[in-house]
């Protein structure tokens, strides 16, 4: 196995393809990502859903309730939609690794700078 | 309605805290919910009867009675039972005025119940949302995200990037299923209060329809000669009444006071909320980041 040559023509055309496979399947996720984010955000909680009392008992336990939920709601909304994004980055990233592959031989340096942070 | 009948057909299945346990149960936990909700609109509308009813041979059985008192030989002779039967026919109104009382904040609490019944809904729509669906999406994006087949063929500096920057997503996303898996968990907990809630204030009221029914019969067959017989079930019913408003307050103050003390719960939430493992300082990784 250690004699593979990963840096024939050939290995890099599979190794290319299958980053830009790659890079789709992680835009795809974005999708559902987004999906995951648009569904967590329509869970809101009124107060009233907490308790079947009536106000006049029930509002100092449903209000920490509310709060304590509220925080996490708004918590993975946050998280998702910040992975909304940086899954599509990630895609980003991915075509922009396959391009820097294709010119890069066995002895040439990849710039990593460039792929990530697409500089 | 037999005693506890309702707690034992609402209680809830047990919980043995795995993670994989609340996407059954809560589907069953909604159907019980309902159900309680029903039992409580039927309990209404029993007990609304029964007040109608009672009000109808009370209100009978005084007319008989001031009859009988006006047509009695004894009460042209003897005043003091003239007396003594107004007395008591005073102390049956006044007894019925208490158990309307008693019947007004029973039937308050029960119509509060009920209409909370409905915003507590959605409290379990979103428990099913976050056991089920969620759940479920963010295990199959886990999943999905380790590299095809074929990326073997790619070597270098940029692929061992790539490999920890892709743990680093896998990371995050094992991170926010555990909270939406908490969540779910918690969120149904607390439904389960509220279940347990309606569950105790239909046993308790459900246990007041006896001595409606035989505080009916008294009065029914109730005549002047037998006014104090009379005036004793009502009595007894107005206590019964008068303690079953008493506990059904107190029964709202401990719905409260059980949920707040979920403190465990509350402290699991909190702290799934500030467990930032598998995050970059709280927040998602970025692909940019270093």
């Amino acid at each position: 196995m250690g004699d593979y040559n990963y840096y024939t023509k050939q290995s890099i055309e599979v190794a290319t393809d299958a980053i830009r496979e790659e890079s789709k399947k992680w835009y795809r996720l974005s999708d559902r990502m987004e999906r995951v984010c648009q569904t967590t955000r329509s869970l809101s909680l009124e107060l009233a859903a907490f308790m079947v009392v009536d106000p006049v008992t029930g509002p100092i336990a449903a209000a920490d309730l509310k709060r304590t939920y509220d925080g996490m709601h708004n918590k993975l909304t946050t998280l998702f939609q910040q992975a909304t994004k940086e899954l599509e980055l990630f895609g980003d990233a991915l075509k922009r690794a396959a391009d820097a592959y294709e010119r890069s031989d066995a002895n040439s340096a990849v710039n990593l700078n460039e792929i990530w942070k697409g500089k | 309605m037999s005693d506890h009948g309702i707690r034992h057909a609402l209680t809830p299945p047990p919980t043995d805290g795995k993670a994989d346990t609340e996407a059954d149960q809560i589907p069953q936990i909604i159907i019980l919910f309902r159900k309680g909700v029903d039992l409580l609109e039927q309990l209404v509308e029993q007990i609304r009867d029964a007040w109608n009813h009672l009000l109808k041979e009370v209100t009978a059985f005084l007319a008989r009675a001031s009859q009988e008192v006006q047509n009695s030989f004894w009460a042209r002779v003897v005043e003091w039972w003239t007396d003594e039967i107004a007395h008591l026919l005073d102390e049956i109104r006044r007894r019925l005025e208490e158990i309307r009382s008693g019947v007004d904040r029973i039937l308050t609490t029960l119509q509060q119940a009920i209409s909370g019944a409905v915003p507590v809904g959605s409290l379990f729509e979103r428990a099913t949302v976050y056991v089920t669906t969620l759940n479920r999406e963010l295990s199959d994006i886990s999943g999905d995200m380790s590299g095809g087949v074929n990326l073997v063929y790619w070597r270098g500096p940029a692929r061992d990037s790539y490999d920890k920057k892709l743990q680093d997503q896998v990371n995050a996303v094992l991170n926010t299923h555990e909270k939406v898996r908490n969540t779910g968990r918690w969120l149904a907990a607390v439904g389960k209060e509220n279940m347990t809630y309606l569950a105790e204030l239909g046993d308790r009221v459900a246990a007041i329809t006896g001595p409606f029914v035989a505080a009916i019969a008294n009065a029914s067959q109730a005549t002047a000669g037998n006014a104090p017989q009379a005036l004793f079930s009502l009595h007894s019913l107005s206590e019964v009444i008068g303690q079953a408003a008493a506990e059904t307050l107190q029964y709202a103050i401990n719905l409260a006071k059980r949920i707040a003390s979920v403190t465990d719960q509350i402290l699991t939430l909190q702290d799934g909320i500030s467990n930032n493992a598998g995050l970059e300082d709280g927040k998602w990784p970025q692909v940019a980041g270093a």
